[in-house]
C-alpha cells in the first residue's frame, strides 16, 4: 500500500516559499485557524498526484469550481509540489510543476516521477507510471482516500444513482463501474439495433419494389392472359419463331423479297427481333403488290371520275349556252336580223339628223328675209305684202311667229324621233353584246370539250372518234374499276388481316418478354443475397451479434463479480461501521446499522442504509447523524484492511464539523483504531477536537501548526 | 430466402391475416421437416410444442414464431414447454421467420436465450446453421407445391398435406 512520507509544497494556493511536511509518524495533525493552509496542505498532496483532475465541476465539489492552483501573489507563478510515497516495491517521488515560462502567457506543467530504482522519468511516461501506480481516478481518491466534507456526505444523501456510484468508489470497486460504464456508454445494444433498422429499412424498400413490380407483373399477366408462373423463356422463343416463320411465309405468298429476320439465342435478346419484326411488318404493308396495285386503281379512278366531272361539267354549259342562244333568236330573230336593225335604225336616225338640220337652215334663211324686211321699211311697219302688194297688217310679226312655231313643230318632231331610235339602238346592241358573249363562251366550252375528249382518249388509250361518246367510254371504265377494286380490296383486307395476325404475335411475344424482364428482375433480391459482398455481410452481422452478446456476457460477469466484491467487502467492514455510527452518535433509536447490497433495475450494486429493522436511516436522521454516518461508512471501510484500495492513508478534512463535544471524543478512539490499518493525515481548526486528539490517540503523532496567513509571508507553518 | 418464396408468403399473409399465417408457417415448417427426411413429425396446433421431430437419435421440439418486426417475444411458458421435451430427448429450438425478403428461418438452441422480446439479430450467434441449410430449401419446395392448397383452405388444406405426409396433427377436433 501506498502511505506517503514527506511533502514539500511551494507557490501552492496559500503557499509562498517552500514549506516540508513529514509524514512518518501513524497520525499527522494539521491544526490552524480557518484560511491558515491546512486544506491547502491536503490540496497540494491531491493535486501532486492527480494534477487538473481535481479541479473544476467533475470533482463534485462547489470550491473545486475556478480552482486557481498558483499562489495568486506571486508575481510569477512558479508552483512545485514534491511528494514521496513508500509503495510496496521501494519509494517513489512524485514532482509536479506549474510555472510561467519566459516569454509566454500559459502556464506550463511539468510532472516527475523518480522510480524506487532512482531513475526518473517525466511528461507522458511520468504520468503513465502514476495512473499504474495509483490504480484509480481523482474522483475515487476523493472518496476512498480523502475524507472532504462533500463527497462523503454524498455517499448518504445523494441520490440513489450517485449514491451507490458514490459507495462503490469507496469500496474500490471503480473499475467495474468505470468498464460497465464504458460499455454502456459505447450503446453497443442501440448500434445493434440501429443496424437492424437500418436493414429494416433496406428490406421496405426492397419490399416496396418488390411489390410494385408484383402488381406491374400480374397486370401484365393478366393483359396477356397468362396463368400464375407458367411462361417460360422457351415457350416465349417458340412464339418468336412462330411470328419469323409467319413473316418469311407471308412474303413468300406475297412474291417479295425473302424476309431477313434472325432469331435470337435467348429470350432477353428479343427486343431487337421485335424491333426488327416490327420494322418488316411495316415494310410488307407497303410493299404489297395487291396494295400497290390498288392504289395505282384508286388513283386511275380518280383521275377518270374528274375527266368524267370535267366533260359532262362542260358539257352541260355547252348546253346552257345554247338553250340561251335559242331563246334570244326566238326572241330577237337571231343575231343577223339584229345587226341589220342596227344598221337600219341607225340609218334612220342619221337621215332625221339631216332633216332636222335642213329644217334649222331653211328657218334660218326665213328669219333673215324677215329681218331684211323689217330693216328695209324705213317707214315703220308696213301693212302690206310686199310680194303682192295686199293689205296685211302686223305682216312681219305675224311671219316671224308662224315661222318660229313651224320650225318648233317639226324639230321637236324629229327631235322626238331621234331620241327613240338611239334608245331602240342602245337595246339592240346589249342583245348584240349577249350574242357575242355568248359566242365566246360557247367557243370556250368547245375548246374544254375538245381537250377532255383529248385526255380521255389519252387515259384510255385511244385516240377517240366523232363516232365515241367520251362518257359512256368514262363509265364504263369506271364500271371495270370498281369490279377490279372490290377484288382487290378483298385480296389487301385478307392480306392485312394476315399482317395484322402476325402483328398481334409479336405483341404476344413482347408482353410476354416484358413480363418473364419483371420476374426476372424480382430475382434482383435473390441476386443480393447470394452475391458475396452480402454473404460477407451476413457473416459481419453474425461477428457483430456474437460480440454484442459477448460483450453483454462481460457485462454480467462484471455486474456480478462488482456485487460479488462489495458483498465480500462489505461483510468484512459492517461491524465496523455498525460500530463506529453507534459509537458517534449514541442514537437511542439505532441499534444497529445495516449495508445492504441489492441489484437497480440495471443490475448495478445498489446499496440500503438501515437500520435494524430495515428502515432506510437517511430521512430520520440529524446532520451531526448524517456526517457521522457518512464517517462511519468511510472509516468503518478504511478501517477494514480488506475492504478498499492500494492507499495505506487516509486524509481527513475537519471532521469534525457538525459534531457535538461526545461525537468528537468517540470520533477520536475511532480514528485510533483507524490507525491500526491507515496512516492518519488530520486537518482541523477545532480546538476542542484537536485537543481530544492529542490527548486521546494512543498512537505516534506529529503535529504542524498553521498561524495566521497572510498574503506576504503565505502559509506559517510549525511541527511540534 | 428467395423472392419468390418470400413473395408467396407474403400473399399468404396478406390473405389470411398474421395469425393464421404463423399457423401456416407452422404447418409448411412441418411439411419441410417431413421432406427432409425426419420420420417422426408431430405438429401441433393446440397448445404446447408446436412441432416435434426426429430420426433416429436426432431429435428436435420446435416452437415457431413468425412477425414482421424485428423482435419476437418468448414466453416463459414457451421456454418451459420446449424444457420439458428435453426429458424425451427433444432438443429445444426456437424457430422464428421474419417475413421479409432477406430473411431466412431462424432457427435457434435456446439454451443461451432469456425469455421476454428478443431481437431476432441477437439470435444470429445461437442458429443452428446446418438445421437451416436441410430445413430451407425442403420449405420453398414445399410452399411451392402446396401454395395453391394453403391459398384456399389454409390449415385444413395443410393438414390434409400433413397427413398424407405421415405426419401426426394434434389440433383441436
Amino acid at each position: 500500500m501506498l502511505t506517503p512520507r514527506t511533502l514539500k509544497v511551494r507557490g501552492f494556493r496559500g503557499f509562498l516559499n517552500e514549506q516540508e511536511f513529514r509524514f512518518d509518524t501513524p497520525v499527522v495533525i494539521l491544526f490552524g485557524e480557518n484560511h491558515s493552509g491546512k486544506s491547502s496542505t491536503l490540496n497540494a498532496l491531491e493535486w501532486c498526484l492527480f494534477g487538473d483532475e481535481c479541479k473544476g465541476i467533475q470533482t463534485g465539489i462547489r470550491e473545486r469550481v475556478g480552482w486557481i492552483v498558483p499562489n495568486r501573489h506571486l508575481d510569477r507563478p512558479d508552483v512545485l509540489v514534491e511528494l514521496t510515497l513508500d509503495g510496496p516495491d521501494g519509494t517513489y517521488r512524485v514532482c509536479r510543476r506549474l510555472y510561467k515560462a519566459p516569454k509566454k502567457t500559459t502556464l506550463v506543467e511539468e510532472l516527475e516521477v523518480c522510480l524506487p530504482d532512482g531513475k526518473p522519468v517525466e511528461r507522458e511516461k511520468a504520468e503513465q507510471q502514476l495512473t499504474r501506480l495509483l490504480g484509480c481516478s481523482s474522483r475515487d481518491f476523493m472518496t476512498t482516500v480523502y475524507q472532504h466534507q462533500e463527497t462523503i456526505r454524498g455517499i448518504v444523501i445523494e441520490k440513489p444513482k450517485e449514491r451507490n456510484e458514490a459507495i462503490d468508489r469507496l469500496l474500490g470497486l471503480s473499475g467495474y463501474t468505470n468498464l460497465l460504464s464504458g460499455i454502456n456508454d459505447a450503446s453497443l445494444q442501440r448500434r445493434h439495433k440501429k443496424i437492424g433498422k437500418d436493414f429494416e429499412d433496406f428490406e421496405t424498400r426492397v419490399q416496396d419494389i418488390l411489390a410494385v413490380w408484383e402488381k406491374e407483373l400480374n397486370a401484365k399477366r393478366q393483359e396477356a392472359g397468362v396463368i400464375g408462373n407458367r411462361l417460360t423463356g422457351s415457350g416465349t422463343l417458340a412464339a418468336a419463331r412462330e411470328v419469323q416463320q409467319s413473316l418469311k411465309a407471308f412474303a413468300e405468298r406475297a412474291g417479295l423479297e425473302p424476309v431477313a429476320l434472325e432469331l435470337p439465342a435467348g429470350w432477353q435478346s428479343l427486343p431487337a427481333f421485335e424491333k426488327s419484326a416490327k420494322q418488316i411488318l411495316s415494310e410488307l404493308r407497303a410493299a404489297t403488290p395487291d396494295l400497290q396495285e390498288q392504289q395505282r386503281l384508286l388513283d386511275r379512278r380518280k383521275e377518270l371520275a374528274r375527266l368524267q366531272s370535267d366533260y359532262e361539267s362542260a358539257r352541260t354549259h355547252r348546253d346552257n349556252i345554247g338553250k340561251k342562244t335559242r331563246e334570244l333568236d326566238t326572241e330577237h330573230g337571231g343575231r343577223k336580223a339584229v345587226t341589220a336593225r342596227i344598221a337600219s335604225m341607225d340609218q334612220t336616225r342619221k337621215a332625221e339628223e339631216a332633216r332636222r338640220r335642213a329644217i334649222d337652215a331653211l328657218a334660218a334663211l326665213i328669219e333673215e328675209a324677215i329681218n331684211y324686211l323689217e330693216r328695209s321699211d324705213e317707214d315703220g311697219p308696213t301693212n302690206r305684202c310686199p310680194v303682192c302688194e295686199t293689205e296685211a297688217p302686223n305682216l312681219l310679226a305675224t311671219l316671224s311667229k308662224k315661222l318660229e312655231t313651224a320650225r318648233q313643230g317639226q324639230l321637236n318632231k324629229i327631235g322626238d324621233k331621234i331620241e327613240g331610235l338611239k334608245r331602240s339602238l342602245e337595246a339592240l346592241s346589249k342583245i348584240d353584246e349577249a350574242y357575242e358573249k355568248l359566242d365566246k363562251q360557247l367557243a370556250r366550252l368547245v375548246e374544254e370539250l375538245s381537250t377532255a375528249r383529248r385526255e380521255i382518249g389519252e387515259l384510255l388509250g385511244k385516240e377517240l372518234t366523232d363516232a365515241d361518246d367520251p362518257l359512256a367510254l368514262l363509265k364504263s371504265e369506271l364500271a371495270g374499276l370498281a369490279h377490279r377494286l372490290k377484288q382487290l380490296s378483298d385480296a389487301v383486307q385478307e392480306k392485312q388481316a394476315a399482317l395484322q395476325k402476325i402483328e398481334e404475335d409479336l405483341d404476344k411475344v413482347h408482353t410476354a418478354r416484358e413480363i418473364l424482364q419483371l420476374a426476372e428482375k424480382k430475382q434482383f433480391a435473390d441476386r443480393i443475397q447470394e452475391s458475396p459482398e452480402y454473404q460477407a455481410l451476413e457473416a459481419a452481422r453474425d461477428r457483430l451479434a456474437l460480440f454484442v452478446a459477448d460483450v453483454e456476457a462481460v457485462k454480467s460477469a462484471l455486474l456480478a463479480a462488482s456485487s460479488e466484491e462489495a458483498h465480500q467487502k462489505l461483510t468484512a467492514a459492517e461491524r465496523a461501521i455498525d460500530e463506529y455510527f453507534r459509537q458517534l452518535t449514541r442514537s437511542p433509536d439505532v441499534r444497529q446499522i445495516q449495508l445492504k447490497l441489492n441489484a437497480d433495475a440495471r443490475g448495478r450494486n445498489a446499496y440500503d442504509i438501515t437500520d435494524q429493522d430495515g428502515n432506510d436511516l437517511t430521512p430520520i436522521l440529524s446532520q451531526g447523524d448524517l456526517n457521522a454516518l457518512a464517517l462511519a461508512v468511510f472509516l468503518g471501510l478504511a478501517s477494514c484492511s480488506a475492504a478498499v484500495s492500494g492507499f495505506g492513508f487516509v486524509l481527513l478534512d475537519d471532521p469534525s464539523q457538525s459534531l457535538g463535544s461526545e461525537h468528537k471524543k468517540q470520533l477520536c478512539k475511532i480514528l485510533d483504531r483507524v490507525c491500526d490499518t491507515r496512516r492518519v493525515l488530520l486537518a482541523t481548526m477545532d480546538r476542542e477536537f484537536y485537543e481530544y486528539l492529542r490527548d486521546g490517540l494512543t498512537k505516534a503523532k506529529t503535529e504542524y501548526t498553521f498561524g495566521a496567513w497572510t498574503a506576504e509571508n503565505g502559509v506559517r507553518v510549525g511541527r511540534r | 430466402m428467395k423472392t419468390e418464396t418470400y413473395q408467396l408468403l407474403r400473399r399468404l399473409h396478406d390473405r389470411h391475416g398474421p395469425r393464421e399465417f404463423g399457423k401456416i408457417c407452422q404447418k409448411l415448417l412441418a411439411i419441410a421437416c417431413r421432406l427432409a427426411g425426419f420420420e417422426h413429425v408431430v405438429e401441433r396446433g393446440v397448445q404446447g410444442v408446436d412441432v416435434d421431430v426426429a430420426l433416429l437419435t436426432e431429435r428436435y421440439a420446435t416452437e415457431v414464431k413468425t412477425t414482421e418486426k424485428d423482435s419476437v417475444v418468448f414466453q416463459q411458458k414457451d421456454m418451459e414447454g420446449l424444457a420439458s421435451r428435453r426429458q424425451d430427448g427433444y432438443q429445444p429450438l426456437l424457430a422464428v421467420l421474419r417475413l421479409s425478403p432477406f430473411s431466412d428461418w431462424h432457427l435457434v438452441s435456446i439454451e443461451h436465450l432469456r425469455t421476454g422480446n428478443l431481437l431476432i439479430a441477437s439470435l444470429r450467434p445461437y442458429r443452428r446453421r446446418d438445421l437451416e441449410e436441410r430445413l430451407t430449401p425442403r420449405f420453398d419446395e414445399g410452399l411451392g407445391a402446396h401454395f395453391d392448397g394453403a391459398w384456399a383452405d389454409s390449415q385444413s388444406y395443410l393438414d390434409k398435406v400433413l397427413r398424407n405426409l405421415g405426419v401426426q396433427v394434434l389440433d383441436t377436433e
